[in-house]
């Protein structure tokens, strides 16, 4: 098989992306900004981004010892939406997505993947592969591990063990549970993402300027790529860190890569993100709406007929007004 | 290196869809004269009929065709189904078989490029071979790299080939050189055959891998 097997294990490689946008200003600067834009709904996201665990809703005091006047706050929206050729034979989707919210420590875990088309289950094994891996993080977080790298190890050797399990519980093969996966783990100003196989991981600056942040594994062909179930799949997995301040993250499956990638670049489509990540300034109601009526349009299912997971995340910067207690509990 | 051509430029900026390149190898030896033609003909239009109905595969099959006898010839180039006009077959000379699949690897080779330089996907490529005769009039050493071509490309998953045999065709020799098993065609079944070649075509253009083809009909 003609499969391009990357072996980096970067970290921080290439990322030029996300910065804070020019460090000399400092903090006041970084507030006159956030001050100076529409004031948001603070981070209440839409019923149906609740799927899995906390919300991001509580606050809590920065926990960064630089930024004492700022709380953070991880909102996130994810979807994954049934594709045509799935719709037409009126078979499940595909594609999952879980996530996570550390309201204490700020940290988020998210988690896409999408089961091969070729696979029987791979609808089921996707969706086993995104939630366990969130939960190994969560619970890694819970513990007060630190070190991402590991903590994205570790999160991929669960996935990988619960298709295991499945596929003998089951009684089928391992390969019938085919999935990609795409992790992440970041705290406001850290982050790292572990990726196996297809898909888009972009990380925004305050400017909503896009910047990949992913090696999509790929074959020659269409969707050919590495999965989870491979038998060499956690060495094949490549990891990619950075430690700049990040506003938003978006992750994707390979559904949505004709209209948002330039594939050959693996460079962002700047206007498909920047209109993403600007729906960060409605509030958060409508940016469920708008972003729901996107991945549910006849638009985009001319495009593709894949199904498409789109999972982004937000990282507020609430300002804490001066003259109130920064810890209100 | 992407060299000017305005047409694929424009070709590809139009319709950005992944593609599932085919190339048809299409026997005009002179034992092909008569009815075996006109029925060849007759399935070609059947096949573009079929591919320019479905919307996927209307955008995302290239079709060309290759005639082979004493000389191989590329009679139409890659090219979506809505644009194929299909050529007016003439039967004489050898069987130039060997030429003719390495003609067409050079032809995929060539496209895949093309796509790679327009950002392009694609899919596995597919080689049709119909015949009615065995190899004839070139160097055993032509069918030899030829067969040894498919065989490594199937391997590796590469290409899928389709060798079909009708009237006196060898099928034991066919059987040497396709790594599938080859068709034999009763009565000059092109219809039914192409129906099956465009039905295989729309579904490895509509899915999101790779697909093994439908087992071929007979």
């Amino acid at each position: 098989m003609a499969q391009t097997r990357h072996r980096l294990r970067s970290r921080g490689t290439g990322t030029r992306g996300a910065r804070e946008p020019a460090a000399a200003r400092g903090l006041l600067g970084l507030l006159a900004r956030l001050l100076g834009r529409a004031p948001r709904s603070a981070g209440r996201p839409a019923r149906r981004t609740q799927r899995h665990g906390a919300s991001g809703t509580a606050s809590h005091n920065g926990a960064t010892s630089t930024t004492p006047l700022v709380r953070f706050e991880w909102e996130v929206f994810g979807e994954s939406a049934r594709g045509t050729n799935h719709r037409r034979a009126e078979e499940p989707g595909q594609d999952a997505h879980h996530w996570w919210v550390d309201t204490e420590r700020n940290v988020l875990a998210a988690a896409v993947a999408d089961g091969a088309g070729s696979a029987k289950l791979g609808g089921p094994g996707a969706e086993l592969a995104a939630r366990t891996a969130v939960e190994a993080l969560s619970e890694a977080v819970q513990r007060g591990a630190t070190d991402f790298e590991q903590m994205l190890r570790h999160a991929l050797i669960h996935a990988r063990l619960a298709l295991e399990t499945e596929a003998r519980s089951r009684g089928c093969a391992l390969q019938d549970l085919s999935t990609t996966l795409i992790v992440l783990i970041a705290e406001p100003d850290r982050g790292a993402i572990a990726q196996l196989g297809d898909g888009f991981a972009v990380l925004a600056d305050a400017d909503h300027q896009p910047t990949a942040h992913s090696d999509p594994q790929r074959g020659e062909f269409v969707n050919e790529t590495v999965f989870l179930t491979d038998e060499d799949a956690l060495y094949r997995t490549v990891i990619r860190a950075w430690d700049q301040s990040v506003h938003a993250v978006a992750m994707l499956t390979d559904g949505l890569q004709r209209l948002a990638m330039q594939l050959s670049h693996n460079r962002p489509h700047t206007p498909f993100f920047q209109s993403v990540f600007r729906t960060g300034n409605l509030g958060s109601g409508d940016m469920a709406r708008q972003l729901m009526r996107f991945l549910h349009s006849r638009r985009l299912a001319e495009r593709t007929d894949d199904d498409v997971t789109l999972l982004v995340a937000w990282c507020r910067r609430i300002p804490i007004p001066l003259r109130r207690a920064p810890r209100r509990r | 290196m992407s060299r000017f051509d305005l047409s694929s430029d424009i070709e590809f900026a139009e319709n950005p869809e992944p593609r599932c390149p085919c190339v048809i190898l299409l026997d005009t030896s002179q034992s092909m004269e008569g009815e075996r033609i006109a029925a060849l003909e007759r399935g070609l239009v059947k096949l573009k009929e079929a591919l320019v109905e479905d919307l996927l595969a209307s955008l995302r099959v290239e079709v060309a065709l290759v005639t082979f006898a004493s000389r191989v010839k590329t009679v139409h180039r890659f090219t979506t189904p809505d644009r194929l006009e299909l050529p007016e077959l003439r039967a004489a000379g050898k069987t130039h078989m060997g030429s003719a699949i390495l003609h067409a690897l050079d032809l995929l080779e060539a496209r895949k490029k093309e796509y790679r330089d327009n950002d392009i996907d694609y899919y596995r490529p597919w080689i049709f071979l119909l015949t009615d005769g065995v190899p004839q009039g070139e160097d055993d050493s032509i069918i030899e790299e030829a067969t040894e071509e498919i065989r490594t490309l199937e391997e590796r998953k590469s290409l899928c080939f389709f060798a079909i045999g009708f009237g006196e065709a060898d099928m034991r020799r066919l059987a040497k050189i396709s790594v599938r098993p080859p068709v034999a065609l009763q009565n000059l079944k092109f219809e039914e055959l192409f129906l099956w070649v465009s039905r295989s075509m729309r579904i490895a253009a509509s899915g999101n891998y790779s697909q093994e083809p439908l087992p071929p009909p007979g």
